[in-house]
């Protein structure tokens, strides 16, 4: 059971229509998410890492996108390819199979109608069951998201839920009609500390009672400590570096990944510098020859900017660098030889 | 005055809705002192951001007083806060909307700089010194606001509130609103301006990771009070006030294998309208003890060394 | 201007063909008014009894009406008279109307619920109702009645307006302006005003569409001009009699005001896609290629 694949997403690329031509927002994506795990996507705004997550759904405006390579789903009933799906199979899958929560908790709800409603209403239309029932299916959900007395809770409308709550009862909806998988979409980022603590604690709990398996999008390396099994880094559209949580935080190879953790103030450290990145993310409208990253890259040769990085990998862990891997281990010999003699 | 820069004595700032009323701000005190940098932390909806525009002079305080560089300005009119904002100035928390969308960025700058008092040729070695503070080329003042990604702009934000080379610079949530690595790109820059300028800064952020790397002194804010106070490495490290302790129990793992912390803050904020009784924080509090937290206010206990905190339960 | 021309390169989305051959019919409209004494061949108001009704030939383009004036220079001439005061009338409702609207969204309060009580008060009654309360009291003519106009325009505007300036007073910029210390009117007027102005100016432009219909109804009722000066409602208006016999009469002028609205409605609307990005339509994937921004791949 602990491994079986679930989702497989292939060589995705996704390009957007603007005014100014093609935008390319996914270049080339290949992850894998196996039943029962939290696999983290992490990156800064304008990495691809939300656009992954809506062309996994398709959620973006057909006509104005086109996508390339493919997306695996394995369903009860066979595996699906879920971008060659006809859209109403689609919407099937769409809440029953696959849900998703946004960053922004108030825009799952509709403030004209009672939580208790919404969330009932989603069952209702995915379980075909009459309205007492689903009521109190939602407020079953509602407790089972931390969020008590359910059944008066389910009665009362948006405003009257703080951030935090709603966030948890944007999860209740979506976990209505226990899908398989749950794409969260920055679930935490508006949130404070202890309300951040309180989501990334039911999430676990979906994943350890329930063997749900989460896609966390996030841009907090905290967040994908805390609760993450695998991560996915993410940089200008594509995948830089993934592997185990362990492994990404004890030896990230690839220099991006290297950089950001290094940017992150570590607790009981001094004032000194942080290490920054200097530069700014490409823009995407325009096909990067060789590594994008390279521009920004304090290990970059000449090589870098024009030819396709080889790829490292070890196992679990895999790397778009592999320059870095090999500078890394070559000093790594060096030092143990020096050692030696 | 005494040496303090900025001393704040019971500032109260009440709003006044249809239901009653809300303590924003309730009796809070603080004292800034030259070239220090303090940081409020708390959650939204703690006064924090209230705190540093009843500062400002964006917003009028209901009751207590602001001492600045030795003068009472709570009570001063616009004209007579005019030369005072010289000397205290502010960064806010979007910069894609902090300067004007149809001025170019040189010409926000040139505005604010002959706003100030400074002649074409200052203004020119001003802004030229201060483009070398953030690390940016002036080439890129040319450019309109939304040419710029935002870590730029924040920056330029930065450059334009040290303009009038001010006394004290309130920053408030200034890193929120960015990436990690752009993040990392402007905490530098505050601490190294801050070094080179002798100011004292006031940062406010709810990210207890950012706080801890870049303060001198720290006070945690809960529901409109200051709960607790101190040098950075006693909060941090030797928190005395349960909020605080909850607050710092409450961040994810650093790396994954840490043992993750058990603590976790139960309930909800309370409705803003109808305050606990006592202590703010007893019904989410894990030490709540009855009969005392629920009844009387808690007063400030001094553990020495300037770490204080409002907690009945110290000492006792 | 230079900011708008930065738009227009990368973005160009505004040459549209409606909004092409809209500006083009509003050029023509306005340049051969403007230039009326100059393309006008006869003077409009001429009498000349032995060409009454005259039909259309070269030398009457269209026409005479029933006391021989050339209709072609009276359309001229009348359009001279309909669009100055339709101007008119919306500088006098943007000389009171933006800055109440600026100052009420501004400092709020009060005087903010006052202005908003009376504007919902005014905004209530058709406009031309207004026009002709103003009219019994201070009587009829093109002035006045350019007046009374602009006048009833001004709530609106102002409504307009302070709702432009809610939406920019919360902006970051302007707190960061005010933490510094900028006096009001520098405020206002440097920093709020010209961020405003691009939704306000389509309002406006809507406005002068609006006023050219409200003078020429007016006109139309005998409210307006005085004889024998006339603009294209008192021409609708002697032309009605006659609208079966000789259409051309109240069709000409009638057909004027209804493509100079139009054609400013059009205007308006595709310079307010223009500027809400969200309603720009984006090219289609055909389009991106002929324009050479990418090339085309096979199987899409």
């Amino acid at each position: 059971m602990e491994n079986r694949e679930l989702l497989r997403v292939d060589g995705l690329c996704t390009d957007l229509i603007t005014a100014r031509g093609l935008y390319h927002a996914v270049r080339g994506v290949s992850l894998q998410i196996n039943e029962g795990e939290i696999l983290g996507i992490v990156g800064e705004s304008g990495c691809g890492k939300s656009m992954t997550a809506k062309s996994i759904l398709r959620l973006n405006q057909e006509d104005k996108t086109f996508y390339k390579g493919a997306v695996y789903y394995q369903a009860k009933d066979g595996e699906k390819e879920i971008l060659k799906l006809p859209k109403k199979e689609m919407n099937l899958l769409r809440g029953k199979e696959i849900a998703m929560v946004s960053q922004n908790p108030m825009a799952a709800f509709d403030p004209l109608y009672t939580v208790g409603d919404q969330i009932s209403e989603m069952i209702c239309y995915h379980k075909k069951i009459g309205k007492k029932e689903g009521m109190e299916e939602a407020a079953r959900l509602l407790e089972l998201v931390g969020i008590f007395p359910g059944e008066k809770r389910a009665r009362q409308y948006p405003h009257e839920f703080s951030g935090g709550m709603l966030q948890r009862a944007a999860i209740a909806m979506m976990i209505s009609c226990s899908p398989r998988l749950l794409i969260a979409d920055e679930p935490t980022t508006a949130l404070d500390v202890t309300m951040q603590a309180q989501v990334l604690e039911i999430l676990k709990k979906l994943k350890d009672e329930m063997h749900m398996s989460v896609l966390l999008i996030t841009h907090n390396f905290g967040v994908v400590a805390e609760i993450c099994s695998r991560v996915c880094v993410m940089y200008a559209g594509q995948v830089v570096e993934s592997g185990t949580v362990e492994e990404i935080f004890r030896d990230p190879i690839h220099p991006y990944t290297r950089a950001l953790i290094r940017g992150i103030p570590r607790r009981g450290g001094g004032s000194e510098p942080l290490e920054t990145i200097p530069g700014t993310p490409p823009r995407l409208n325009q096909e990067i020859p060789g590594c994008a990253f390279a521009p920004r890259c304090a290990v970059a040769k000449e090589s870098c900017y024009t030819c396709s990085q080889e790829i490292w990998s070890n196992g679990s862990h895999w790397s778009r660098c592999a320059g870095a891997a090999m500078a890394r281990s070559h000093a790594e010999e060096q030092q143990r030889g020096g050692r030696a003699g | 005055m005494s040496e303090n820069l900025l001393e704040i004595r019971h500032l109260k700032k009440y709003y006044s809705s249809g239901k009653g009323q809300v303590k924003a701000l309730d009796g809070v005190d603080l004292s800034v002192k030259e070239g220090e940098l303090v940081s409020i932390v708390g959650e939204s909806g703690c006064g924090k951001s209230t705190l540093a525009r009843c500062l400002i002079g964006l917003e009028k305080r209901t009751e207590g007083e602001i001492w600045f560089e030795g003068k009472e300005i709570s009570g001063y009119s616009k004209g007579q806060l005019r030369p005072v904002r010289r000397r205290m100035q502010m960064v806010f928390q979007s910069p894609y909307g902090a300067f004007n969308p149809r001025h170019t960025l040189g010409a926000g700058l040139n505005e604010t700089a002959k706003f100030y008092g400074l002649n074409r040729d200052e203004a020119k070695e001003r802004l030229s010194t201060l483009m070398s503070y953030i690390k940016m080329d002036e080439e890129l003042l040319s450019h309109y606001p939304d040419e710029l990604s935002g870590g730029q702009l924040q920056r330029l934000a930065i450059a334009r509130a040290l303009i009038a080379r001010p006394a004290l610079l309130i920053a408030d949530e200034p890193v929120s609103a960015l990436d990690v690595s752009v993040q990392a790109q402007i905490l530098n820059i505050l601490a190294e301006i801050q070094k080179k300028e002798d100011m004292a800064v006031l940062f406010i952020s709810h990210d207890l990771s950012v706080v801890e790397h870049i303060s001198d002194r720290v006070m945690v804010m809960y529901l409109g009070k200051a709960v607790e106070e101190g040098k950075k490495k006693d909060v941090f490290s030797d928190p005395i006030h349960p909020y605080t302790k909850a607050l710092l129990a409450s961040r994810p793992r650093e790396r994954p294998w840490e043992e993750p912390s058990r603590v976790r803050l139960k309930g909800e904020l309370p409705n803003a309208l109808k305050l606990p009784d006592g202590c703010r924080f007893w019904p989410r509090c894990l030490e709540y003890q009855a009969g005392l937290c629920d009844t009387c206010e808690p007063e400030w206990k001094d553990q020495g060394n300037g770490h204080r905190a409002a907690c009945s339960l110290v000492g006792t | 201007m230079k900011r708008m021309k930065r738009k227009t390169n990368s973005e160009g989305t505004l040459w549209t063909f409606p909004f092409i051959l809209a500006a083009a019919v509003l050029v023509i409209v306005f340049a051969t008014t403007i230039f009326a004494p100059f393309i006008a061949p006869w003077d409009p108001n001429q009498l000349d009894l032995r060409q009454i009704f005259a039909s259309p030939s070269p030398e009457h383009l269209l026409g005479t009406d029933k006391t021989g004036r050339d209709i072609f220079s009276r359309i001229l001439f009348g359009g001279r008279m309909t669009l100055s005061g339709a101007f008119a009338v919306v500088a006098i409702s943007m000389i009171l109307g933006i800055p109440a609207g600026l100052f009420a969204g501004y400092y709020g309060g009060k005087a903010d619920k006052v202005m908003m009580w009376v504007t919902n008060i005014i905004v209530s009654f058709p406009p031309l109702l207004l026009a002709f309360v103003f009219v019994a009291v201070f009587g009829s003519g093109f002035e006045k009645v350019v007046l009374a106009l602009g006048v009833i325009y001004v709530p609106m505007l102002a409504r307009t307006t302070r709702s432009i300036v809610l939406t920019q007073r919360n902006q970051t910029y302007v707190e960061a302006v005010e933490a510094m210390g900028y006096g009001t009117g520098k405020i206002l007027f440097k920093h709020i005003l010209p961020n405003c102005m691009p939704t306000i100016l389509v309002q406006v432009t809507l406005d002068i569409g609006n006023a050219i219909l409200d003078l020429a109804a007016m006109s139309f009722l005998g409210l307006g001009v005085k004889p024998p000066v006339s603009d294209w409602g008192a021409m609708l208006e002697d032309g009605r009699v006659y609208l079966l016999t000789q259409p051309l009469q109240a069709l000409a002028p009638g057909i004027m005001i209804v493509v100079t609205v139009v054609a400013i409605n059009v205007f308006v609307e595709e310079i307010r896609k223009y500027l809400n990005p969200s309603e720009r339509r984006l090219p289609t994937y055909r389009q991106l290629v002929k324009r050479g921004l990418i090339a085309e791949e096979a199987g899409r």
